[in-house]
């Protein structure tokens, strides 16, 4: 998955909410914004010096936008809502 | 600062490692063995388990709300959020323009009534809204038009929308509106009319290949032959790559076997894919009015209709559908509130002017808040019931890890103390969560990694 050693791998696979750079540094992701929901993928190791980004999915917000929809689920009223 | 694990983490065991998932802040992260292990063993140790947490892994388990701090109250942070969210809820009106429909559909939850809005009511509505709007702080204002079948009172969603968009722009705040629609009524006129009146969304409903949906969804009074069918079918034509669809395929066990034609359908028009913004979506029939009781009879069991669901999603998926990013599709996450019935800006309307809070009782006058022309909130008592309940005063509720994903499921279940659908709801979320995010993750991963 990485070049770092596979017992100690963490990927981030849905972010809780819109994270600054400086946030993702302090993770160890170090590259572009994320938007919080999926819109980031990346992965890093919990071991210092061996941080590594696997996917930088930032292009995804474009894609959401594309698609019209937002990163996080809405109730939709009339019966969308009912599970 | 002393960390503890959270109490709303969930934990997914995987071939090469695990997943935690966090039902407060919906963080979602994937771990390799050591540390997955690491954070199995500290759960299982419980309160003074986190001194098992690897130094390096607490960054990542506090940014993701795995950890927090040892003097946070989660469950009164949740009730906060909760209490906050609902009270500033978005401004939602769903109005029926109409009660009539030119189908008869033998599970319609929708009851016998009939009328249409007058314009005296219309006017009514509109003053409402202007006073309504006035008095808060909105951010925005949406519209769901319902029924019956709304496209048959065009007319109505045409004047309506006109007032609706004239008051938003005065104060400055965004308009929207989709339509919940049986889409047999959609021509180049009424795609014209709908852009005219801000709709940019459509809930339409197809529950089969021609002979299926015809004889689930029939015209009402309709001569031999004639198919419900095509002709939403040419409705869909005219709609796609122009709004956001909603395709709602209502499932039972005299259809479930149908829907893979259906998609295949869709796929062979080439509606389905990665732009074309078309989401055909499962919905399982269940009797949750009245009206609509003898679904019991035909409902498939909630595993039944689950496995279904994955198996949809995952075909989805690989035609080029963004599942994982649209929350149609069950992926676990936070919610806000657990229904625009308990907001306190969500309105239902009906052509007789009627506000009620909840869709399902729309046909019950008794359950109504107030008339239009008296404005939008009635504070009598049928208001204050759905005002006052919360699932943080349910102590089973309360207490449930799942909680943030649920709130308590349907209000009204829960009002009505409805224990089949009480349970039912118990079941999809504790039992069922972990195939989802199993799915999510498998997706995510061959999409990205």
């Amino acid at each position: 998955m990485t070049g770092s050693r596979e017992e100690d791998v963490v990927v981030w696979l849905r972010l809780p909410r819109r994270m600054s750079l400086k946030e993702l540094k302090e993770l160890g992701l170090d590259g572009a914004a994320c938007f919080g929901a999926d819109t980031c993928i990346a992965a890093t190791s919990t071991g210092s010096g061996r941080a590594a980004i696997v996917v930088r999915a930032d292009e995804l917000k474009t894609v959401l936008e594309k698609a019209g929809l937002p990163p996080k689920a809405e109730c939709y009223g009339g019966d969308t809502c009912i599970v | 600062m002393p960390w503890q694990l959270s109490r709303y983490n969930g934990l997914i065991a995987l071939e090469d490692g695990g997943a935690l998932y966090n039902r407060r802040t919906g963080a979602l992260l994937r771990l390799s063995s050591a540390p997955y292990n690491a954070v199995a063993r500290a759960t299982e140790r419980g309160e003074d388990g986190f001194s098992l947490i690897p130094g390096g892994l607490t960054p990542h388990l506090v940014a993701g709300g795995f950890a927090v701090s040892t003097d946070l109250d989660e469950v009164a942070d949740l009730e906060a959020r909760y209490e906050s969210r609902r009270r500033d809820s978005a401004f939602l009106l769903t109005i029926s323009p109409t009660f009539r429909c030119n189908l008869s559909c033998g599970y319609c939850f929708v009851g016998s009534r009939a009328g249409s809005m007058s314009e005296d009511t219309q006017a009514n509505l509109i003053s409402a809204t202007e006073r309504f709007i006035a008095r808060g702080s909105h951010a925005s204002m949406s519209v769901d038009w319902f029924g019956g079948e709304p496209l048959l009172n065009l007319r109505v969603i045409r004047s309506l929308s006109a007032a609706f968009m004239r008051i938003c722009s005065g104060r400055g705040i965004p308009y929207s509106a989709q339509v919940i629609t049986n889409g047999t009524r959609i021509d180049e006129a009424t795609v014209s009319a709908l852009i005219e009146a801000g709709v940019d969304r459509l809930q339409v409903t197809l529950d089969g290949p021609a002979s299926v949906h015809d004889a689930r969804r029939p015209i009402a009074n309709g001569k031999p032959g004639r198919s419900s069918f095509r002709a939403v079918l040419d409705g869909l034509g005219h709609l796609v790559g122009r709004f956001l669809i909603r395709l709602r395929i209502n499932v039972d066990v005299r259809n479930q076997a149908a829907v893979w034609e259906l998609l295949d359908l869709l796929h062979a028009r080439r509606w389905l894919g990665p732009t074309t913004r078309v989401f055909p979506y499962l919905a399982r029939v269940t009797p949750f009015t009245e009206a609509c009781g003898a679904a019991a009879d035909v409902a498939i069991s909630l595993e039944t209709f689950h496995a279904l669901q994955l198996r949809w999603i995952t075909r989805l998926h690989s035609l080029g559908v963004p599942v994982v990013a649209q929350g149609l599709y069950g992926f676990p996450e936070p919610k806000l509130y657990c229904c625009g019935a308990v907001g306190s800006n969500g309105f239902v309307i009906t052509p007789a002017g009627e506000v009620h809070k909840c869709g399902l009782t729309a046909d019950d006058s008794r359950e109504a808040l107030a008339v239009v022309g008296d404005g939008l909130c009635g504070a009598n008592a049928a208001e204050g019931s759905w005002m006052r309940y919360s699932p943080f005063r349910d102590a089973t509720c309360r207490e449930c890890a799942f909680l943030p994903s649920c709130l308590g499921g349907c209000p009204r279940n829960q009002m009505l103390d409805r224990q089949r659908e009480k349970e039912e709801n118990c079941r999809y979320y504790r039992y069922l969560e972990g195939d989802f995010l199993r799915l999510h993750i498998q997706l995510s991963s061959a999409a990205t990694l």
